[in-house]
């Protein structure tokens, strides 16, 4: 690699979720399969390994890879996740069945290639009495191998690691209903969207402590969700109805699992995903206790770079900034050397900022953008940032 | 007819209100046609306007369209037997490879609310169910959330081209990457980026 660097990967990411400047702005990526295929392929990595694809289409990516790729964070399979199928309530057609009885099928792309999608909602027609008899997962404890994947991690590679464990409340409330049942809920039956979010949370944050006592001392970012909330033109529902209705499950959440993070880890810092037009709620996220903010995507209406470093910058950590719903799927690489510019410039200085595509990396991305991206973190990021 | 108390039980999303307004001005002898045009209609216009300017989000919507299709039922034998015509008839459909579906039904509330009849294709359509559907209605309208399935779109209008059909129909798109320029760019005739300006896009080309 070029560029003069002083730091190792994970001291890099430790400055700037700090909000010090490091080195060289910290890089960060997911990525679905046929990206990932794509992208090996292309850098003549020849790593054998065995590709789990899991929700979303989306592959781990192996440590190997981030090196040679040259990320700062790599991102662990969820510590919980022991694969397993629960069959009982499973429909045949289905890909796979996860913990929360959602299901997922292979929906096949025209032009090749497939994604995984949810379909049949586990609670679509369910009243608050049924909440009781629902087969909830237990709080488990953490998959065979996982503390050793953690440790081994931490001690072998000079990677950040990131992970979830319990995960979202507001996103899986849409699973578990369906999106258009569950919106009409917030609306309409308030009593039953709470009841609901109740439930997952009281789950989720037993989940966060059961795992965050094994794996805890090895991460650096929890991921808590995602929590998507934002269309591309606005927030999906109102400030009002987040602070009403859904934030004090979110806060049960989110605060358990940092206080139970730093427990193990003093430098951890917890992180949100939410896709979308979701300025409106930063403010409050920040007096939730939210470190680090995913994936800031820039397309959508009010997710101005340049204002949100200004308004939250001292308070916030960004992670993402680069888009994936033009520039990386359909720039050239000069465009997408250009938007790598732009977001650095906007949100690099002073720290603070993971460079990262907005979404996972989907198989229309060719390997070259990829590329255009990690040389402009290189050409552009290097500290004094003077853009 | 005074049809204040329709028009906000329709805004307010309160499905009784709605289900108990429209009764009464049918039991009052109210013309169905005038309960839809001065009762729901606006009602369902003036969600819009809230929603364009961010007094409403998804829940509030969505709200407001079962309480406007409560109205609509109690209406619809009614409008059958006059035979009243909808303003125009739109097929909707996510394209194939794509199965997400909020922003198209969305989209087919909107319609509804302003007097259109929807043909509703789902999700994951296949280009061929747009071709069949073209001969029943005069609008067109494209779905799609991923950038992976954008391609599906300029496919449908390829099949609509190769069956000849394409010029009896207008084709508006739509969907989070979807932009101005790429419809363009494929040969649709209209875009929206929301709902709401989605009626108004598709009465702008229907000359309504």
């Amino acid at each position: 690699m070029m560029g003069n660097k002083t730091m190792s990967r994970r001291e890099r990411v430790l400055a700037a979720l700090q909000h010090r400047e490091p080195d060289r702005v910290p890089m960060h990526m997911t990525i679905t399969v046929d990206a990932y295929k794509n992208l090996k392929a292309h850098m003549g990595i020849d790593v054998e390994e065995d590709l789990k694809v899991g929700r979303w289409t989306g592959v781990p990516i192996h440590p190997a890879v981030a090196d040679a790729f040259g990320l700062d964070v790599i991102r662990l399979p969820n510590p919980l996740d022991k694969g397993k199928n629960k069959p009982a309530l499973r429909d045949p057609e289905a890909a796979f069945i996860d913990e929360w009885h959602c299901q997922w099928y292979e929906v096949p792309r025209p032009g090749g290639g497939f994604y995984y999608e949810m379909k049949n909602p586990p609670l679509a027609n369910a009243t608050v009495d049924d909440l009781d008899d629902f087969p909830w997962p237990e709080p488990e404890e953490v998959a065979e191998g996982a503390e050793e994947r953690f440790r081994e991690t931490r001690e072998n590679t000079d990677l950040a690691i990131m992970t979830k464990i319990g995960g979202a409340v507001f996103e899986l409330a849409t699973y578990m209903r369906g999106m258009q049942r569950w919106y009409t809920d917030l609306a309409l039956n308030p009593e039953f969207a709470g009841a609901l979010m109740a439930k997952i949370a009281e789950i989720q944050a037993q989940r966060d402590i059961n795992a965050l006592k094994v794996v805890g001392k090895s991460i650096d970012i929890l991921r808590l969700s995602g929590e998507d909330m934002g269309t591309q033109e606005k927030p999906l529902i109102s400030p009002k109805m987040f602070n009403d209705l859904v934030r004090p499950h979110l806060q049960k959440v989110w605060t358990t699992a940092k206080e139970a993070l730093l427990a193990e880890n003093p430098q951890g810092k917890i992180m949100l995903h939410s896709c979308g037009s979701v300025r409106p709620f930063i403010e409050d996220w920040i007096e939730m206790g939210l470190d680090a903010l995913d994936p800031i995507q820039v397309s959508a209406k009010g997710m101005d770079t340049a204002e949100l470093k200004e308004s939250f910058g001292e308070r916030l950590v960004f992670h993402g900034g680069v888009d994936t719903q033009q520039v990386l799927p359909f720039g050239t690489p000069e465009d997408v050397r250009q938007e790598v510019r732009k977001r650095i410039k906007d949100l690099a200085p002073g720290g603070g900022y993971i460079l990262a595509p907005v979404h996972n990396v989907q198989g229309d991305v060719r390997p070259e953008n990829l590329i255009a991206m990690r040389d402009a973190v290189e050409a552009f990021g290097t500290y004094p940032i003077d853009l | 007819m005074d049809y204040k108390a329709l028009q906000s039980a329709v805004i307010e999303g309160d499905v009784e209100g709605a289900t108990r307004e429209s009764q009464r001005a049918i039991a009052a002898d109210a013309d169905p046609k005038d309960i839809l045009n001065s009762g729901l209609i606006p009602g369902m216009e003036e969600v819009g306007r809230r929603y364009e300017e961010s007094s409403y989000f998804l829940p509030e919507m969505l709200a407001a369209a079962q309480a406007m299709k409560a109205g609509l039922a109690e209406l619809r034998p009614l409008l059958g037997e006059q035979d009243v015509e909808p303003v125009g008839r739109v097929a909707l459909g996510t394209v194939q490879g794509d199965i997400h579906d909020i922003g198209k039904n969305l989209v087919g509330i909107m319609l509804e609310g302003a007097g259109f009849e929807i043909v509703d294709l789902g999700a994951d359509v296949l280009p061929e169910a747009f071709v069949d559907a073209a001969s029943d209605v005069q609008a067109i309208g494209l779905s799609a959330l991923l950038t992976t399935t954008m391609p599906a779109m300029e496919q449908v209008i390829e099949v609509l081209k190769e069956a000849g059909v394409r010029d009896e129909v207008k084709v508006v798109v739509g969907g989070a990457p979807v932009t101005d320029s790429f419809a363009e760019r494929i040969g649709a005739d209209g875009y929206s980026p929301d709902a709401s300006s989605a009626v108004r896009t598709v009465k702008e080309l229907l000359g309504i």
